[in-house]
């Protein structure tokens, strides 16, 4: 009796909020406007449209399922060497995770801990996470994504009872010179939807989960907005930009009547963005083996993440220590775009000539 | 005496009944060399009414020697009758002659004598090509009592014993379905341990059921003792921290599994039946959910899940406050800690494990001790001692709270197994706590919850229905549904039909 191999479409569904969500924590606090929510939105959305777009153009194709000519099509010699690029945007965008993270643990949590010994932890975590595999990852992160809406639940209500409705009116105005600036950190947040791609061209997952990828950004941006909602309504924007934490600095406005709800939910809270930050470096790195497993042709998975593990190390350190953090981060924006706007629909395209290629005249 | 003689009676090395003008003789001779010295394998010779020679082989104490007895008597009396015809009755009406509800006859003499060894008696009748094995075992064994581990408020009390015949009598006594198969597979070189495979045609799944028969026969070792050892040799990773097979017992909860879909075990010489699979939703049931109201069993539910939660987390989160982040804390709770930790003169860490070490040891001095001086030995540990390290300012009376619900918690999850390895990861958390705090207790339980998530049993993942995530099931692992509405078996286990009611609510 062997088990169920292919991920359920929830698994799958899990995988990607749990990479696109995770953005919300790793804090682009500099950049944080009213713009950049909007832009958040509106990139999430886009990306629902280009999934739903190359769903539909597999699904027309028939005779195959989509997994199958989705594995097909980017196991190619072409797309082989077209991955190397994604491959490595993977391993800068679990980077930035790390080296963001290791700043904010050393900075709030451990100040007398090593950076290098909180990267390590992370690092040794995010691998065991993802070490047998796509499997295992997913049922953490399936985990997260069921405790996720208590969280959520209780923070929304609390925050939308506390919230003034009328700062959130003024605040959500944003201006048209804010739009450029926030759009490296908005589609740094949006980030995530795009590790669907290779989920599913690893030949892991059931062929009729293609819906909840598609259901999954949606969901991320609802979730989105309700949170920046709540935040933006209860500690403002200038309040939100200077923590590194602004989930927290979120709960300690929110009053529960006998006290202040901050001294209940800092340890859920940090628990949430600490297991956020590490399940996410394991999706990155994970992606990121998957896309250089289909370049070398190599057989397994966990020496390459080992490999795309040890290079996020070095990459981090570099970024804390020689301030490449700007640079890196327009880089992966740039990738990402590069995905939602021109691979995706590329895929899709591919597909639909190829279905007019073999329907007959 | 001949040190190096050993008998190998495994199925290759069989030895066939004698037959032939001397047969008789040379089977008496083989049973007696396999004999030897031992004192309690009794061989009794008879001549029938009949004129022919008879014998049994029997082990004194494991076999009642009255039915024997008499049963020989009727035999004897019987071929007298029959030897007024001048022929010799036919196998079938040897068989015939002998009383007893369990007979069988074989034509290899080994396999008689090794049932004789374990309890039945081995005749021997001149002239025959087979020998017969009467079932007249009558080992001593304790009577049906309730079960050590604590039975349910509301239900049958009644547990299995070590007897395998009991044990098969009281679930047949509760499934009296032509389709309950118990197959009989041998373990064990020297000991011979039969056990039973349990199982319900047309409810378990067949892969299950091949899968559970071939580790069974797979296990070549020379003696299965307990279904624990049992259990650790068919498990599909022996390294994962987490129990891969489920026990009870509880004839009924066993019953309930076997209707569930699941493979029951059992050993004989254990109390303890073997389920598979096991998955961490069945570990988390009590016996007795299925017997109250649902409200009051979906509140019992909830709590058994907070409780095992906490049993892990609690030290940990305690180190890793105290130690790393007070300022967690909430400002009143701050001060008390502040004040209570003033005088203890250990950092957090060494504080709880010292708590838990003297936990520890009054856990396992219980478990030894006879139970009159164990309640005596709880109190003296739990209270008095307990009560001495915070007058003496070992530890502060905030982390007696914290590790007296921990243990109590540790308590409430309904198996041992289970709560065995929680207490394991407990310690793995406390470590990564000591050294990161907060962040190391968190990556204590991503690592917690990846290993779970990877184990498998019997193929279905231990997990389920959480990972793969089924949401009915999983509603129901964590909801108990009214009775009339549960009307499914679990996806899960592939039960070859998985309608448990019909009609259900609908039908009333």
């Amino acid at each position: 009796m062997k088990p169920h191999r292919p991920l359920s479409g929830f698994q799958l569904f899990s995988l990607c909020v749990t990479a696109s969500m995770f953005g919300l924590f790793t804090g682009h606090s500099g950049a944080l406007s009213p713009a950049y929510f909007l832009l958040v939105i509106l990139l999430f959305g886009l990306q629902c449209a280009s999934l739903a777009l190359l769903s539909c153009a597999y699904k027309r194709t028939g005779g195959e399922d989509y997994n199958s000519m989705l594995s097909r099509a980017l196991s190619r010699p072409a797309a082989r060497v077209f991955l190397v690029f994604p491959g490595l945007l993977f391993i800068l965008r679990a980077s930035l995770t790390l080296s963001g993270q290791t700043e904010a643990v050393s900075l709030y949590l451990l100040e007398d801990t090593s950076e290098f010994a909180v990267s390590l932890v992370f690092l040794v975590t995010a691998f065991c996470a993802l070490l047998p595999g796509i499997r295992r990852i997913s049922g953490t992160a399936a985990l997260f994504t069921l405790l996720l809406p208590v969280a959520l639940g209780v923070v929304v209500v609390s925050g939308l009872l506390g919230a003034d409705w009328g700062e959130l009116r003024l605040l959500y105005q944003p201006a048209p010179d804010e739009f450029v600036p926030a759009l490296i950190p908005a589609l740094l947040t949006a980030s995530g939807a795009e590790c669907a791609l290779f989920f599913l061209s690893a030949k892991n997952t059931k062929d009729h989960s293609s819906r909840r990828l598609i259901i999954a950004p949606a969901v991320c941006a609802a979730i989105f907005l309700c949170m920046q909602l709540v935040t933006v309504g209860t500690i403002g924007l200038g309040g939100l930009s200077s923590e590194a934490y602004p989930f927290i600095e979120a709960s300690r406005q929110i009053s529960t009547g006998t006290g202040s709800l901050t001294e209940r939910l800092d340890f859920p809270f940090i628990t949430v963005m600490l297991t956020a930050s590490i399940i996410q470096i394991a999706i990155y790195t994970l992606c990121s083996a998957l896309a250089l497993k289909t370049v070398f042709c190599a057989r397994r998975t966990g020496p390459l993440a080992g490999t795309a593990l040890a290079a996020e190390f070095a990459l981090s350190l570099l970024i804390r220590y020689a301030g490449l953090g700007d640079a890196l981060q327009t880089v992966c924006a740039l990738g990402i775009a590069v995905y939602t706007a021109v691979l995706i629909p590329l895929l899709a395209l591919l597909a639909a000539l190829r279905h007019r290629k073999e329907r007959p005249a | 005496m001949d040190y190096q003689a050993v008998f190998d009676c495994s199925p290759g090395n069989s030895q066939p009944v004698f037959t032939g003008p001397d047969g008789y003789e040379k089977n008496i001779a083989y049973c007696k060399k396999l004999k030897g010295k031992n004192i309690d394998v009794l061989i009794r010779e008879y001549t029938l009414s009949d004129g022919r020679r008879a014998a049994t082989v029997a082990v004194d104490g494991m076999c009642s020697k009255q039915n024997l007895e008499m049963s020989v008597i009727l035999a004897s009396r019987r071929f007298a009758a029959n030897s007024g015809q001048n022929k010799f009755p036919s196998q079938d009406g040897v068989e015939q002659q002998f009383a007893s509800a369990e007979l069988s006859a074989t034509d290899v003499l080994s396999d008689g004598y090794i049932s004789a060894l374990a309890g039945d008696v081995m005749v021997i009748v001149e002239g025959e090509p087979k020998v017969l094995v009467c079932g007249y075992r009558a080992i001593t064994s304790r009577s049906v009592g309730d079960s050590p581990f604590g039975g349910s408020v509301r239900g049958p009390h009644e547990a299995f014993i070590e007897n395998l015949r009991h044990n098969t009598a009281l679930i047949r006594r509760r499934l009296a379905d032509p389709n309950l198969v118990m197959e009989p597979i041998k373990i064990g070189r020297h000991s011979n341990t039969v056990t039973a495979l349990c199982y319900i045609l047309g409810v378990t799944s067949p892969d299950l059921v091949d899968e559970a028969r071939r580790r069974m026969q797979a296990v070549d070792i020379d003696i299965i003792n307990d279904s624990g050892e049992l259990e650790q040799l068919l498990e599909d990773d022996p390294s994962a921290l987490f129990p891969q097979t489920d026990g009870s017992e509880l004839p009924d909860v066993v019953t309930a599994e076997l209707c569930a879909g699941r493979v029951a075990i059992i050993v004989n010489g254990s109390p303890y039946v073997l389920l598979l699979p096991a998955t961490l939703s069945r570990l988390m049931r009590a016996g007795e959910d299925d017997y109250q109201r649902w409200s009051f069993a979906t509140f019992v539910k909830l709590l058994r899940w907070a409780a095992s939660f906490i049993s892990v987390v609690a030290p940990a989160l305690y180190v890793a406050i105290v130690s790393f982040h007070p300022g967690l804390l909430p400002t009143p709770l701050l001060i008390i800690t502040a004040i209570n930790r003033l005088n203890v003169p250990f950092s957090a860490l060494v504080e709880v494990l010292i708590i838990e070490f003297a936990l520890e040891l009054l856990r396992e001095a219980s478990i030894r001790m006879p139970s009159n001086i164990s309640t005596a030995l709880s109190i003296v540990g739990g209270i008095i001692i307990g009560d001495a390290a915070i007058s003496a300012g070992l530890v502060s009376p905030l982390l007696i709270v914290v590790i007296g619900i921990s243990t109590m918690a540790g308590f409430v999850i309904p198996s041992y197994p289970l709560a065995s390895s929680y207490r394991l990861i407990k310690y793995m958390l406390l470590g990564f706590s000591a050294v990161f705090g907060l962040l190391g207790l968190v990556c204590g339980m991503i690592i917690w919850i990846s290993s779970m998530v990877s184990v498998s049993s019997f193929g279905v993942d231990f997990a389920a229905p959480f990972f793969p995530f089924r949401p009915r099931a999983a509603l129901a692992s964590l909801i108990e549904q009214p009775a009339a509405s549960r009307t499914r078996r679990p996806s899960y286990l592939r039960p070859t039909n998985r309608v448990r009611m019909r009609g259900g609510r609908d039908k009333r």
